[in-house]
């Protein structure tokens, strides 16, 4: 799968110039990021994989809970209500 | 060619994903002007691109310590980078103001220098090549700059959008039959606008 030769039009777009983020905000913008970053690392092993475990596996099961509650009562409510 | 070198990028990623802060001053240099202009292209405001290209450094600072080794930067940040685009559009009307915006700085980006006339001619090719950008759709556009101003794979450029390979030729293929076609249309307004002017000018002397 080889791409084709590049053509004229895309040549050109190549050549547009990059623009600049402007002085001040471009450098508050930066130390924010940087900070941001050294930031995420700041973070003990604990928190880091208890943090884990509720993004990837308790939100699922506490959702499953809360759906197999609703249903529970729904569906004896619904019984109660026939009889 | 494409503009990501693997092997500079696993070791900064390794620094990356160790929390080296150099590292990330590294790529943020590396990248930034690009993002930044892939981003201020694609939604036409300064400002806009400016929010979208934090935000796309603060995801990625969030993300540095469970990034994958084998991650090839320029596709990772311009996903973020187009995905915050995407998310941002379907909450704000950008469309209103974003030509007359984008006009400016088009201009004031390509006549930095003192203009003799190639300078000139240059200035106004570039200049009728960013309008004839802004004038394609969103999905057109962004084809546009990963493929032609970022020179990235075609295979990334795929992955980026979220496209199979053959569906993204097809869109880059109708995209630059729009710019050429754009392109075509602006010179030809912009010559009968030059020609009215000279005949006005004739006219009152």
């Amino acid at each position: 799968m080889s791409d084709p030769p590049i053509d004229p039009l895309l040549a050109a777009l190549r050549e547009l110039p990059s623009f600049a983020a402007a002085g001040a905000g471009e450098d508050r913008a930066r130390r924010a990021a940087r900070a941001a970053y050294v930031r995420s690392f700041e973070g003990s092993a604990w928190h880091t994989s208890a943090a884990g475990f509720f993004g990837k596996a308790a939100v699922p099961v506490v959702l499953a809970g809360i759906v197999g509650l609703y249903m529970t009562w729904a569906i004896a409510a619904a019984t109660a209500l026939l009889h | 060619m494409s503009v990501t070198d693997e092997a500079p990028d696993r070791e900064l990623v390794d620094r990356l994903r160790r929390g080296d802060a150099s590292a990330f001053d590294r790529v943020y240099s590396t990248y930034h002007p690009r993002l930044f202009s892939f981003l201020l292209r694609l939604s036409g405001r300064r400002d806009t691109a400016e929010d979208l290209a934090q935000e796309t450094w603060l995801k990625l600072a969030k993300a540095a310590p469970g990034l994958r080794e084998d991650t090839t930067l320029a596709p990772f940040l311009f996903t973020i980078a187009r995905n915050a685009f995407m998310s941002h559009r379907r909450w704000a009307m950008l469309d209103l103001s974003r030509i007359v915006t984008f006009g400016i700085e088009a201009m004031s980006a390509t006549s930095n220098e003192p203009s003799p006339e190639t300078h000139h001619e240059r200035a106004r090719a570039i200049a009728l090549l960013e309008a004839a950008l802004q004038s394609l759709p969103v999905a057109a556009r962004e084809v546009l700059l990963l493929v032609g101003v970022e020179g990235m794979e075609q295979e990334e450029v795929a992955k980026v959008l979220g496209l199979s390979y053959d569906t993204l030729r097809q869109r880059l293929s109708r995209a630059r039959a729009q710019l050429a076609e754009s392109m075509e249309t602006l010179d030809r307004k912009q010559n009968a606008i030059a020609a009215r002017r000279r005949t006005n000018r004739g006219e009152s002397t």
